[in-house]
């Protein structure tokens, strides 16, 4: 069984009169380890089934089975302990504390986290050591988000879900930052889910789940995924 | 036009959707205007309530009293004033009254007076001369009913009741309240009892027998239209009391003379008396020698009508004797007279009957001779009958003979035979012969033989019948002689009945008239025993007469002795009395006035006090909400301002002025303000001064709060709330407005972080743990946030401390008062003029009580002490017997050196409050005035420890030194171990007692005194009211600010996985800080405002207890958390339902 299934799943906003189906029967798998991207247009869906997946919304229709625990019948206590134990979450604009270092920001996950890892350790993979203990305001914005992951990272997530992480940074950085999250799905088994607009990040991932119009319309199996230093764009 | 709906349209839009922001403007603005017009309207509201009431009660602007009392001369004189609009004598006298023997003022009213007007609370005023209403106060009113009869008595033995007032009973009818006392307490000074008045009494000023007034009472045309508490009206009044002062003395000197003529024709009057009363003396001599004199004549006149009845009685016994001997004679020859006369009458009958049973007897034989005689005669007839018959039939026969017997018819011969059949002679029947003849057997010789012997026998018969007649008739002639015989001496024996009778008849005759004889005799004796016996009585009478007369001689006598030296001495008295008067009269001076104004009444002036007290409180109360409204103001504006950073930006950008793109902010500042100043103005004009005012109405008799409007704190209060709002406004706008629409447009940079203090404190910063860090860290981020909660709180805080404070400051002065420095348990008011028995009984009382551990004798007196620019001050004088056992009953200590005096070498020692407010220090002189209006004057030995009223402690030495005179003591403290049973007994045992006049007990001294501070819980309710909305106002507000500023954060926590305790912990455990540190900063604060407030919240008579205790920081450190955890507790719902997605969607 895959570690990550949607299993038709709708998500329904009512504004005013109007509804719109933001998700309208998802379905897709993503295995264990596996460094899956999501693909679509602004406003497909891509955030909206993400969210449900990190626990931060519940599907108003269908199934999340993440490790096989249907997460979709959670109460809120129970996903935010879902959210605590089990998912990292990236950004598009890092959401750190600004009144908190970069090492502050990451204990913050650390603290309340289970089986975290050494906050040391993890700001080391992110190559973040020697701006540890500088505050966000002093950071760039790829050295923020690489804060933001290692925030993620702390925790030991099951499922890492990255929204956007590359959208508000040059192409470097985003590089930087696609590395790091493909080292993560390699190096810690770690379940790695991102989403995108930009198709050329495809070739890089183990699985890619094209979304248009709310639905899934294609899902891409890549037997070899390539590395970031490959892909021009 | 078009573009100001638009405007307005924003504004609105802007006011609702922020609506908590809205409204904690609002409401600290209202909390400080209503604060400060409340607070500053009640005085105003107090002194004009005070005003009206007086001017409707007519109340008096000048009182005039003098030590004659007043008479016409005063009257008239006055009565020419022209600018008295209404003058009028009164009266009144100090009496005590009931059981308890209350001290007293018995007031005249009349129907038809103006002046001091009596309220009415219950019932009605006296109509009749029996009926009282009595004072509207607790004293009386626990005690009293309408319907009770009282009983008043002098306040004096020397003064008679009924000199003054003609009833001494009452029925009450009714509870007024007067305007000369507008406290619920004092009633002021007097000169009788313990020297204080517990209460007035109105009765019919009829009831009063006074012929001049006591008191006069005037208004003044100039008072009309002035407040009486405005200064005009203060000078006026003294100007008027100057200038009468000297007018009425002028009268005085003329009043004088007049008392001294009076005086004068009153000794002479008192002498003619004394002579009257000698002369009254002699009299009864006189009479009672009169007396005795008679007594003797009536003794002698006794003795000889005693011994002239005794010889009457000797005379009648013998006259009494003779005549029963008398009687009895007579009786005797009566009796033998009559017995004579029976005998005789014996003698005649038995002879009658003798004679007439011998005329029986004769009558008998001559009866007897009938029978035979008839007999005799009759056969003698018989028999010549039928010798006649057988002569005939033999004649008739030989006819017969002749016929043949055959030629007889057989009629013929039965004719014969029947006709013969009875014919019968020697048993042959001529029939039978015929019979015989006819049938011819018989012969007719026969027949005629037979006729011839029938013949011969019935011849020979016949003369034997008549010789036997013959015998017979010899026999009765015999008889008859005899009887004759006999007929004669019974005609003898009735001429002898005859004679009797008469003789009996002259007995009877002779009886009679003897009898009639000494019948007279009897009665005539009778006469003259009734006659001795009335004697006799007369005599015992006229003994018993003489015996009375004896003991009421004996008696007066002894009367006349007894009261013979009463006489001599009253007379020897009134002789000194009269001396005295003459000397006194001599000594004679002018009466003395006295004049008093409203502002001499102390109460009025305290009152007047009361409420400028008020506005002092006015202006800190709401400088405290005001500062913070400035400071969530600023908050508030600064925060709206950064969350439409690109609104204004792009309005610039599009050309608007700085003006349009302001106007919203302070149109928004400008509506949030006015709003609640005008709901401010409101609740501070109505309620605030009401709640007040309805504390000190346990204190004073007054009407409920005129309410009033004043411009003057309208404009004040409404200038300052738009001050703390516009200029906060303006003052973070001028700063955002500078910049250009481009930085404005471009997102805020988010305040980096920065390292903070403590973080360099190493040591400490490595031993929190992460939350703690960032909370620290994240409190330093928001400095003026912080800085505003730190003192919204403080004063949230200060606030609950002043108000428990001033609970405590003044409820404790009262266990301070009984518990520490009064160390007795009751004062005995005693009257000095009881008779030695009766206070040797009551010692007996206090000495053979074991739980009485010690009393002490004292002189008590009320004094005034006087001083310009001071109000005057009740002091209670008190002078010991012993003045080294004082201290026992009395903690003699001053307060702050701790230094302690002993009264018999310091001399006189008076309380702190005292010394505070007439400015004396320890060996100063202070001068103090009696009821008596004598002044005295003491060096102040020592200042002790005292919190209510003011005492004076005096040596008797110093006292008698000061008055040469003896103190009188008139009043003992008693000590001992409190409790409510034995107070009880204590109270029956002294009760019994006629030394008691009065008793008063510490202890429910102290529970009334602790009754009436209940009135301040209402203060303290206000300020943790007031405290409480500012806590909620200014941690709600502040908090819901952080929470917007901070929502992403909070959002990145809630994905991380934060529980909401959590989240919420994350943000509150700052306010917890901070709540903290408010409540400590608060502590400062509100010791600050406790001095502040008790400084002009002190009374004069009454000194706070300066210390605040503990407990009411505790109260106010509890109360202050119990509001922030409320606030958390809002917020943590808040905060459960804020959009994660929707916080971390845009970059901001
Ligand atoms: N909270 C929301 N309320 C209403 N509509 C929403 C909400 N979130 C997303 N949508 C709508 O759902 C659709 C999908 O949005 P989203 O999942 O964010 O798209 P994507 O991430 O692919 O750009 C969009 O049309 C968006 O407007
Ligand atoms: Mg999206």
């Amino acid at each position: 069984m895959s570690y990550v299934r949607v299993v038709d799943e709708f998500k329904r906003y009512t504004m005013g009169e109007n509804t719109i189906v933001a998700n309208n029967g998802i379905t897709f798998d993503v295995e264990q380890g596996q460094f899956a991207v999501i693909l679509g247009p602004s406003g497909a869906g891509k955030s909206t089934v993400l969210n449900i997946l990190g626990g931060m919304d519940s599907p108003d229709d269908g199934h999340i089975y993440v490790d096989d625990k249907d997460i979709s019948q959670y109460s809120k206590k129970q996903l935010t302990t879902y959210r605590r134990d089990d998912v990292g979450f990236v950004f598009q604009f890092y959401n750190l504390v600004p009144n908190l270092t970069a090492r502050e920001n990451v204990e913050l996950a650390s603290q309340i986290s289970p089986d975290a890892l050494d906050v040391d350790e993890v700001m080391e993979s992110v190559g973040l050591t020697d701006r540890r203990d500088n505050f966000p305001a002093q950071l760039s914005g790829g050295e923020q988000q690489r804060v933001a992951i290692a925030r993620a990272l702390a925790k030991n997530p099951k499922l890492l879900l990255c929204d956007e992480p590359t959208g508000a940074l040059d192409v470097q950085t985003g590089k930087q930052i696609l590395r790091l999250l493909q080292n993560t799905a390699r190096d810690f088994n770690t379940t790695v889910i991102v989403i995108t607009h930009n198709a050329q990040i495809a070739p890089m991932a183990d699985r890619v789940i094209y979304i248009h119009d709310a639905k899934v319309k294609e899902i891409v199996e890549n037997p070899r995924p390539r590395s970031v230093d490959e892909i021009e764009w | 036009m078009q573009k100001k709906t638009a405007l307005y349209k924003m504004i609105w839009r802007e006011i609702t959707s922020s609506k908590a922001r809205f409204f904690s403007i609002l409401f600290l603005i209202l909390l400080g205007v209503g604060f400060f017009s409340g607070l500053q309207a009640t005085g105003p509201n107090m002194l004009k309530t005070a005003d009206d009431y007086f001017n409707q009660q007519n109340l008096y602007d000048l009182h005039i009293q003098s030590n004659y009392g007043l008479d016409e001369e005063e009257y008239t004189r006055l009565e020419e004033k022209e600018e008295i609009e209404s003058l009028e004598g009164h009266y009144s006298h100090d009496v005590l009254f009931g059981e308890d023997r209350l001290v007293i003022k018995l007031m005249g009213h009349d129907e038809d007076n103006q002046l001091n007007q009596l309220r009415v609370d219950e019932g009605r005023l006296p109509e009749k001369s029996n009926e009282i209403a009595l004072d509207y106060n607790d004293v009386l009113t626990s005690q009293y009913t309408i319907g009770d009869e009282v009983t008043i008595y002098s306040g004096s033995q020397e003064a008679n009741l009924s000199d003054t007032v003609s009833e001494s009973t009452f029925t009450v009818v009714g509870f007024v309240t007067s305007p000369r006392y507008i406290t619920n307490d004092s009633r002021g000074q007097t000169t009788i009892g313990r020297g204080q008045l517990d209460a007035f009494g109105v009765v019919q000023a009829d009831v009063f027998t006074l012929d001049v007034y006591t008191d006069i009472f005037v208004t003044f045309k100039a008072s009309e239209n002035l407040s009486m508490y405005s200064d005009t009206y203060i000078e006026q009044m003294k100007d008027y009391k100057d200038a009468y002062e000297p007018a009425l003395e002028e009268v005085g000197a003329g009043r004088l003379d007049k008392i001294k003529a009076d005086a004068r024709e009153e000794i002479e009057e008192g002498q003619t008396e004394i002579e009257e009363a000698r002369q009254e003396l002699a009299d009864a001599e006189q009479e009672l020698a009169e007396a005795k004199e008679e007594l003797e004549t009536g003794k002698e006149e006794l003795a000889s009508a005693e011994a002239e009845l005794e010889d009457a009685f000797l005379e009648l016994d013998r006259e009494e004797q003779n005549y029963r001997d008398g009687v009895d004679t007579f009786e005797q020859e009566m009796k033998q007279a009559e017995e004579r006369l029976a005998d005789e009458e014996q003698t005649l009958l038995e002879s009658e009957q003798q004679v007439k049973n011998g005329l029986s007897e004769i009558e008998a034989g001559l009866n007897q001779l009938n029978e035979p005689y008839a007999d005799l005669v009759g056969q003698e007839t018989a028999l010549l009958d039928q010798r006649d018959d057988i002569r005939q039939l033999n004649q008739q026969l030989s006819e017969f003979f002749q016929t043949p017997v055959e030629l007889l018819t057989d009629e013929m011969k039965q004719a014969w035979i029947d006709e013969t059949a009875e014919m019968t002679f020697n048993d042959t029947s001529l029939s039978t012969l015929l019979q015989g003849y006819f049938n011819g057997t018989v012969t007719q010789e026969e027949i005629t033989a037979f006729m011839s012997s029938a013949d011969a026998g019935l011849t020979a018969g016949i003369s034997e019948l008549r010789t036997n007649i013959n015998e017979i008739n010899n026999q009765r002639d015999e008889l008859e002689a005899q009887q004759q015989e006999l007929r004669a001496s019974l005609e003898e024996i009735n001429a002898g009945k005859q004679a009797l009778e008469e003789a009996r008849t002259e007995l009877n005759n002779q009886r009679t008239e003897t009898e009639q004889e000494l019948a007279a005799g009897r009665s005539q004796l009778d006469e003259g025993w009734a006659e001795y016996d009335k004697g006799v009585s007369e005599l015992e009478e006229a003994r018993g007469d003489l015996a009375e007369g004896q003991a009421d001689y004996e008696e007066g006598l002894v009367t006349f002795n007894e009261e013979k030296q009463d006489a001599e001495r009253e007379i020897k008295e009134a002789e000194q009395a009269l001396i005295e008067a003459r000397d006194e009269l001599d000594k004679l001076e002018a009466p003395t006035y006295y004049l008093t104004v409203r502002h001499d009444n102390g109460q009025l002036v305290e009152f007047e006090e009361n409420a400028e007290r008020m506005s002092d409180l006015a202006t800190i109360f709401p400088v405290v909400f005001f500062l913070i409204a400035a400071l969530v103001t600023l908050t508030t504006v600064t925060r709206m301002i950064e969350e439409q950073r690109v609104e204004m930006g792009t309005l610039k950008a599009l050309g608007y002025t700085d003006r349009d793109i302001q106007k919203k902010y302070y149109l928004y500042a400008l509506s949030a303000t006015l709003v609640g100043a005008i709901l401010g103005l409101v609740l501070g004009y109505t309620l605030l001064p009401k709640v007040i005012f309805n504390a000190y109405q346990i204190l004073y008799n007054l009407p409920p709060l005129a309410l009033d409007f004043y411009w003057s704190f309208t404009l004040i209060s409404l200038a300052v709330a738009l001050f703390s709002s516009l200029v906060t406004a303006w003052y973070v706008l001028r700063k955002d407005l500078k910049t250009t629409p481009a930085i404005l447009m471009r997102p805020k940079a988010p305040k980096s972080g920065k390292r903070i203090l403590v973080e360099r404190i190493t040591p400490l910063w490595r031993r929190m743990n992460f939350m703690q860090k960032v909370t620290a860290r994240n409190l330093f981020r928001y400095k003026q946030r912080m800085l505003m909660t730190v003192i919204g709180i403080s004063g949230c805080a200060a606030l609950i401390i002043t108000g428990f404070g001033l609970k405590g400051a003044v409820e404790g002065i009262v266990d301070l008062q009984f518990g520490r420095v009064m160390n007795y348990e009751a004062v005995v008011a005693l009257d000095s003029e009881a008779s030695s028995d009766e206070k040797e009984a009551y010692r007996t009382i206090i000495d053979e009580n074991d739980m009485i551990e010690a009393s002490l004798m004292v002189y008590q007196e009320t004094l005034a002490a006087n001083k310009s620019g001071v109000t005057p001050q009740d002091v209670t004088m008190f002078v010991p017997e012993t003045p080294a056992e004082l201290n026992r009953f009395v903690q003699l200590k001053n307060r702050t050196s701790g230094e302690a005096f002993d009264l018999s070498e310091d001399g006189a020692i008076i309380t702190e409050k005292l010394a505070t407010l007439f400015e004396v220090e320890k060996g100063d002189d202070m001068t103090f005035t009696t009821a008596d209006d004598d002044t005295l004057t003491v060096t102040v030995g020592g200042i002790i420890e005292n919190y209510a009223g003011h005492y004076l402690y005096l040596s008797p030495s110093l006292y008698e030194e000061s008055f040469s005179l003896e103190p009188e003591y008139n009043a003992e403290l008693l000590k001992y171990p409190y409790s409510e049973a034995f107070e009880t007994e204590l109270s029956d045992d002294l009760s019994e007692s006629d030394y008691v006049i009065t008793t008063s007990y510490n202890q429910s001294m102290l529970n009334l005194f602790k009754d009436s501070m209940e009135s301040l819980n209402i203060v303290v309710v206000v300020l943790i009211v007031a405290a409480a909305g500012l806590a909620f106002i200014v941690l709600y507000n502040l908090t819901n600010i952080n929470v917007s500023e901070r929502i992403r954060e909070l959002s990145t926590i809630k994905v991380l996985g934060f529980y909401d305790n959590e989240v919420t912990m994350y943000i509150y455990r700052e306010n917890i800080i901070l709540t903290l540190m408010g409540i400590v900063v608060g502590g400062l604060f509100g010791r600050l405002l406790h001095v502040f407030v008790l400084g002009t919240a002190s009374m004069d008579n009454m000194m706070f207890n300066p210390s605040l205790d503990w407990t009411s920081y505790l109260y106010a450190a509890i109360l202050t958390m119990v509001f922030s955890t409320m606030v958390m507790l809002m917020m943590h719902r808040k905060l459960k339902h804020v959009d994660m997605i929707e916080a971390l969607k845009s970059n901001e």
